[in-house]
């Protein structure tokens, strides 16, 4: 089996003109960093528009980019600065009503399945759609990305025990969230 | 999904709600967008190589032209600075003196200037008196053609001023100062006549050279005397003119 390069490794392969190599690192975190985007704007269009923006940035970025930090840091602090600058520029408030419900393309699923998971997928984006910008995007950045708390501090520009409350916070109200219509659509993982 | 598993964030994070979101949250990006961001991608490193190959070629040729033009601008400033030799470098040691040809003397130039006028003056005086028939012969340039010319020209003068009329009263002056002059001229012996320049072998004695030089002051020919002079001082700093 081939030793997988780390996303530093082909992040320098492609500064180096290797396109292929950006397509993988690009696999590797483009839907990751597409639903954080989506949950985090909580509408499809911004989250499509800042996703270019990002991609662009890092693609811009090659010449100069080190290996100082993960790549994956690297990609989510500049997606957060992108999101943040995008809500300046365009004064939007975000607003849950934009997300489409039948967005998973997983053709596997049956009809009624496929129901089911929208109704969940829809509390879930209602109850994020509840919480403050900062400890949605402090949540958004945990699960997507898997960052520690110490990087997501780094990312968002907080202290560490300021980012640790906010993910403590978001993870009981989305707990309570989801407790609430008791028995429905909770499922054992 | 995580990839950081600290241990603190146990108590931050809920288990449930950690498996309920991976659970729910699968989309998918969509297909034109990750299109967009590949092309994107590849075409910025076309563009790389675009530059990397005009600097290939650019960066030699530019240095080529560099060091071309360098070398044109060096051989021209070389070819003007190799200034065009003097017409007479000896000249400038002896401002007022004749340019004579290589091989003529000074005895030669001044035969010559002096047979020139004594020919001039001869037409000038046939012309003047009908009755005379002056023989106008280009003089002989040797000297013993010309000393006998001279004395032809003064025998012809005397043999004007006895017959001439008030139309030649100024004729006898000049013809007068060109027979004394030339008379003093044609008087001295061929072999004392004086050169304007020293020769090499005078050159060669300083002793010499400073005879050489006394006699052109005699002779009159103050100018080439000094000039003469200053080249034996160059030639020899240390002389010093006996008093």
């Amino acid at each position: 089996m081939g030793v997988t390069p780390e996303d530093s490794a082909l992040m320098l392969r492609y500064k180096d003109g290797d396109v292929a190599a950006f397509e993988t690192l690009y696999r590797r975190h483009n839907d990751s960093l597409y639903r954080y985007l989506l949950r985090l704007s909580l509408n499809r269009d911004t989250a499509e528009d800042v996703f270019q923006e990002v991609w662009g940035k890092i693609i811009k970025a090659r010449h100069s980019y080190r290996p100082t930090a993960k790549f994956t840091t690297f990609l989510y602090r500049v997606a957060h600065n992108c999101f943040i600058d995008y809500v300046r520029r365009n004064n939007r408030h975000l607003v849950s009503s934009a997300m489409d419900p039948d967005c998973s393309p997983d053709p596997g699923d049956e009809p009624d399945i496929k129901a089911e998971k929208s109704i969940a997928r829809e509390r879930l984006d209602a109850a994020l759609g509840t919480l403050p910008d900062e400890q949605r995007d402090v949540f958004l950045l945990h699960e997507e990305a898997g960052l520690s708390i110490d990087t997501i501090a780094q990312v968002t520009g907080v202290n560490r025990e300021t980012a640790k409350s906010r993910l403590r916070y978001a993870n009981r109200k989305l707990k309570t969230a989801m407790a609430e219509p008791a028995g429905q659509t909770q499922r054992t993982a | 999904m995580n990839q950081d598993n600290d241990k603190p964030e146990a108590r931050e994070v809920d288990p449930q709600v950690s498996a309920h979101y991976e659970k729910l949250a699968d989309e998918k990006t969509p297909a034109d967008l990750d299109q967009a961001v590949l092309r994107e991608a590849a075409r910025a490193v076309r563009a790389d190589n675009r530059k990397g190959s005009f600097g290939a070629w650019f960066r030699p040729v530019a240095f080529m032209a560099t060091v071309g033009l360098s070398l044109a601008i060096i051989l021209d400033l070389s070819d003007t600075s190799i200034l065009s030799p003097l017409a007479d470098w000896s000249i400038d040691a002896a401002p007022p003196a004749p340019t004579l040809a290589p091989t003529e003397t000074a005895v030669d130039a001044a035969q010559k200037n002096r047979a020139q006028s004594t020919v001039s003056e001869m037409k000038r005086q046939k012309r003047s008196v009908s009755a005379q028939s002056l023989t106008v012969d280009a003089p002989d340039i040797s000297s013993d053609a010309f000393t006998t010319e001279v004395e032809r020209a003064e025998q012809r003068a005397q043999e004007m001023e006895a017959n001439s009329g008030p139309g030649l009263q100024s004729e006898p002056a000049t013809a007068e100062q060109f027979t004394e002059s030339q008379a003093a001229f044609a008087t001295r012996p061929l072999s004392m006549m004086t050169p304007l320049v020293c020769s090499d072998e005078q050159k060669s004695d300083v002793d010499e050279w400073w005879e050489c030089v006394e006699t052109l002051r005699q002779s009159g020919l103050d100018e080439a005397a000094d000039s003469e002079l200053e080249s034996l001082r160059e030639t020899f700093p240390d002389f010093e003119p006996p008093e």
